[in-house]
């Protein structure tokens, strides 16, 4: 204690109830009873720690304050900050593969009608019913290599007709990787156009009568 | 030690249950925005500082080690936050001014006080005077005096948010406090 009064930083810490020992407490509490100096020191001191926690009343003032938080901590977490670029490539995904089969679609389509050209019932129904898929197009060609006259196509079938050497010799072209699965062949001859269903693994099993008949055949594809 | 309260939330949030943490933002947020408001003196610009200080906590959460308080951690980011804040953003506003009959021109920066003209207004309210002088002290004993006077943390805990030594917080105190009441009492309020 210079000059018999209480420094101004012992005095702070008496603010501070854990700071001092309580003999030194105690000690300082006798001097501010007898000093009129350091006792107003001491209470411009409290008056100030008194109006300095006035501060206390300065707050936010916004009840949404903690849900303007969570919002951006919901939008943070979201799975968008890794999801935003996954929806993007479902999306890229799914656009591209509308694209290629919008593509294929409009391919298939023109390819079929070159390919059978002068077959108007199968252009007609392949343009119709946008049939086209590959197996369909490397039927479609054969047909038209052996001078079929294609008839009609559905979504499953083609049919129409062609002379019974020239059949063989389509299945043969095609191969087994192309012959087509299911019941096995039947042949029937009368009456008019006979009409052979293709549903076998191999031509070479059918027994056909009339090489140069014109059969009727239906082939799934 | 961690408020075993404070605890059971965190553990709630780190197990999925995010809005939880809703309600550690009511229970702390006025605090860290009277931190912020202390350095800014500026109420929108506090706001946005206090919302960062509470995301940067939420997505360090699970570095929390539950040593301290969670209010004390809260503000070692506070602290953090306002130290680089300052180092990225000027306080002041800068008018360019072009210097007249050079060619090239160059600018020369000078500090626009109009906003802080306005705000050191005197105003009758005492706590409004208290805001200004609080804002005015150096960083170094409003920070303390924040924390010791206004929000009561220990000098312990004060010692883990500012990272100085005890004596360190003490000398620091015992000066705000003093530059603090001689600037109050020039003002007529002690």
């Amino acid at each position: 204690m210079n000059n018999n009064h209480i420094p101004f930083n012992k005095l702070s810490d008496l603010c501070d109830d854990a700071i001092l020992s309580a003999s030194e407490k105690q000690m300082m509490i006798d001097h501010i009873g007898r000093c009129g100096q350091c006792a107003a020191e001491m209470e411009r001191l409290r008056s100030m720690l008194k109006l300095v926690s006035r501060y206390r009343e300065v707050c936010i003032a916004d009840p949404g304050f903690s849900q303007a938080i969570m919002r951006s901590i919901k939008n943070k977490n979201r799975p968008s900050t890794v999801g935003f670029y996954s929806y993007y490539r479902i999306a890229a995904i799914a656009a591209g593969i509308v694209l290629a089969i919008g593509f294929l679609l409009f391919n298939n389509t023109h390819v079929t009608d070159t390919h059978i050209a002068g077959n108007d019932a199968v252009s007609r129904s392949v343009s119709d019913k946008s049939v086209g898929t590959d197996r369909f197009r490397h039927m479609a060609s054969h047909l038209e290599r052996y001078d079929a006259l294609i008839q009609n196509v559905s979504n499953s079938h083609i049919e129409g007709l062609i002379r019974l050497t020239d059949y063989k010799r389509l299945v043969k072209d095609m191969g087994p990787a192309d012959s087509l699965s299911g019941a096995p062949a039947h042949y029937t001859s009368s009456p008019g156009p006979s009409m052979v269903n293709f549903d076998s693994e191999s031509a070479e099993d059918i027994d056909f009568p009339l090489e140069n008949e014109m059969v009727r055949f239906r082939i799934r594809y | 030690m961690t408020d075993t309260h404070d605890v059971e939330i965190i553990d709630r949030i780190l197990s999925g249950d995010i809005e939880s943490y809703a309600v550690l933002i009511d229970r702390y947020n006025d605090k860290v925005f009277r931190y912020m408001y202390s350095r800014v003196f500026n109420y929108d610009e506090a706001r946005d500082m206090t919302q960062d200080v509470f995301m940067m906590a939420y997505e360090s959460l699970a570095l929390f080690r539950r040593e301290s308080k969670f209010y004390t951690w809260l503000f070692s980011i506070a602290v953090n936050y306002c130290k680089n804040y300052r180092k990225r953003a000027s306080r002041y506003n800068f008018i360019p001014i072009q210097r007249s009959g050079d060619a090239e021109g160059y600018e020369i920066q000078i500090r626009d006080e109009r906003q802080n003209v306005e705000e050191s207004v005197i105003n009758s309210d005492s706590l409004d005077i208290i805001k200004e002088e609080l804002h005015r002290l150096p960083d170094e004993y409003r920070d303390i005096l924040l924390l010791r006077d206004i929000e009561g943390l220990s000098y312990n805990e004060i010692v883990r948010i500012l990272k100085i030594n005890l004596s360190n917080v003490k000398v620091r105190i015992h000066r705000g406090r003093e530059l603090l009441k001689k600037r109050l009492e020039e003002r007529g309020l002690v």
